[in-house]
């Protein structure tokens, strides 16, 4: 069992050696401020429930749909996310996904 | 009761109803999470036949569907140690922030973990005493944890949030199925709420009701408190004769990434005497007579804080039981189990965590135990 138990170890151990992820909810380059704070207060509020890698894998097709996503998540209990942080949290992952023109789409806050 | 729930069912959906936006395409959502945990303990040659070490997978698959603004549905499948599960399956009809209603088959709710019991929203391999489903060592002596998570159940919940100011309020109440248990029945028996041979259906014509209140308050930009208190109550048994109740208290600290977790709960079971209870029972009776009630609680508090790509935890936890035991248990009439972990998750990849933990058990009528957990964690 011990050497089972150290081989699993060594082979783990392995890929966190070779790893380069930063774990973060970074904005991308050249990102507004605005959309800077919504993924630093994103990264704040969504890692109460669950890991940032919930947010980055996520599947959605326009930001529109992140729109009714973030909605949704807002009003899990316990979530922390008052409804003026809604807007900037939807700002940060639709120009992650989308960019400024998808940032456009949502209209004026 | 029934007639009232039904009536609000109906008042909430002619509520929730909205002119169809035809413009607006439904969302859909997939996600899933994979665990593979391999569990060794040190201290025993052959730890089966006391726990479930060595190699497990637990996996979910997941779809959440928005299908208007106000109502959305959300079907999880879960595979662990039990086999193919239906975690959720359920609708959510919103009036309003403050009120919607949930119905179908999901998990009430009570405390703050099972709202991160799935594998890819914890830190650790396996949960916390209090909602231990089946990973801690002796699980069949101590009958699991008070409540295992996640439960999962078919009724109706009422739940809402509401905003003010920089805090936020949460409610929850709901009717359930509740806990089974056999007539002559000793403690829950949690393979009749998933046996097909049992049906998915509540065993007793009588539902199990609950309620939650919940309040997190922001302390600043970067630190919030949330406390809550959770309440559950019903009968367990087929002839709705045996009673029981669970309470729970739940606080979460959070400055900046660092998290304090601690959570207490407590539930009251009746148990069926029988005929021949000097037969049965370990304990003789007390004034002349048998104390029909036990009582098992349990607590945890947890600390995780993110050091760069790693999450360090540590936790204490444990459970308590008071009250007669089966001729053939091998626990006391007042046991005590206490657990010390130490954890760390690492993030390799994007969505892929190494989760590792050594855990020391100190059992009062067992011996104590050390258990090693190293697995892999994927989120999709």
């Amino acid at each position: 069992m011990t050497t089972r138990l150290a081989l699993l170890a060594c082979s783990l151990s392995a890929c966190f050696l070779f790893a380069r992820e930063s774990g973060r909810l970074e904005a991308p380059p050249g990102a507004p401020v605005d959309v800077r704070l919504g993924c630093a207060l994103a990264e704040s509020r969504c890692t109460r429930c669950h890991t940032i890698d919930r947010i980055l894998s996520a599947r959605v097709g326009s930001p529109a749909h992140w729109q009714d996503y973030v909605h949704r998540m807002r009003l899990q209990p316990q979530s922390g996310i008052l409804p003026d942080e809604e807007r900037p949290i939807l700002d940060c992952l639709v120009f992650r996904s989308f960019g400024a023109d998808g940032l456009a789409t949502l209209g004026a806050r | 009761m029934k007639a009232a729930l039904v009536v609000m069912l109906l008042v909430a959906a002619a509520h929730a109803q909205t002119p169809p936006e035809a413009d607006k395409a439904v969302q859909r959502n997939f996600a899933g999470s994979i665990q593979f945990d391999y569990l060794a303990v040190p201290t025993e040659r052959l730890a089966r036949p006391t726990t479930l070490d060595a190699a497990t997978v637990e996996a979910s698959l997941k779809v959440a569907v928005d299908l208007t603004d106000k109502v959305s549905a959300n079907i999880k499948m879960c595979v662990a140690c039990h086999g193919p599960e239906l975690g959720m399956a359920y609708m959510d009809l919103r009036a309003a922030d403050e009120l919607n209603i949930r119905v179908g088959r999901f998990t009430p709710a009570f405390g703050s973990f099972p709202q991160r019991h799935d594998p890819a929203n914890h830190r650790t391999s396996d949960k916390p005493l209090p909602y231990d489903m089946g990973r801690m060592l002796n699980y069949r002596d101590w009958n699991e944890g008070v409540l295992p998570a996640p439960w999962v159940d078919n009724g109706l919940e009422l739940d809402g949030v509401h905003f003010f100011g920089g805090s936020q309020f949460d409610y929850a109440a709901y009717a359930i199925g509740g806990p089974k248990g056999n007539a002559d029945g000793y403690d829950f028996d949690y393979t009749l709420s998933r046996s097909g041979a049992s049906y998915y259906v509540d065993n007793n014509s009588e539902p199990s009701v609950g309620a939650r209140a919940a309040l997190t308050l922001r302390l600043d930009d970067d630190a919030s408190l949330a406390l809550g208190a959770s309440g559950m109550a019903g009968h367990y048994d087929p002839q709705a004769k045996l009673a029981f109740w669970i309470a729970g208290a739940d606080m979460v600290l959070q400055v900046d990434s660092v998290f304090l977790r601690a959570e207490y709960l407590i539930r009251r079971t009746q148990i069926a005497i029988g005929d021949d209870p000097l037969a049965t029972f370990k304990y003789g009776p007390v004034d002349g007579k048998f104390d029909d009630h036990i009582l098992k609680d349990g607590f945890y508090v947890e600390a995780e804080a993110p050091v760069g790509r790693v999450d360090l935890i540590a936790r204490w936890d444990g459970l308590r039981r008071w009250g007669n035991e089966l001729a053939t248990s091998t626990l006391r009439e007042n046991s005590v189990l206490l657990r010390y972990t130490a954890g760390a998750a690492i993030r390799v990849v994007s969505g892929v965590r190494i989760k590792a933990s050594v855990e020391a058990y100190d059992f009062s009528d067992l011996p104590d135990e050390l258990a090693v957990h190293l697995g892999v964690t994927g989120s999709f």
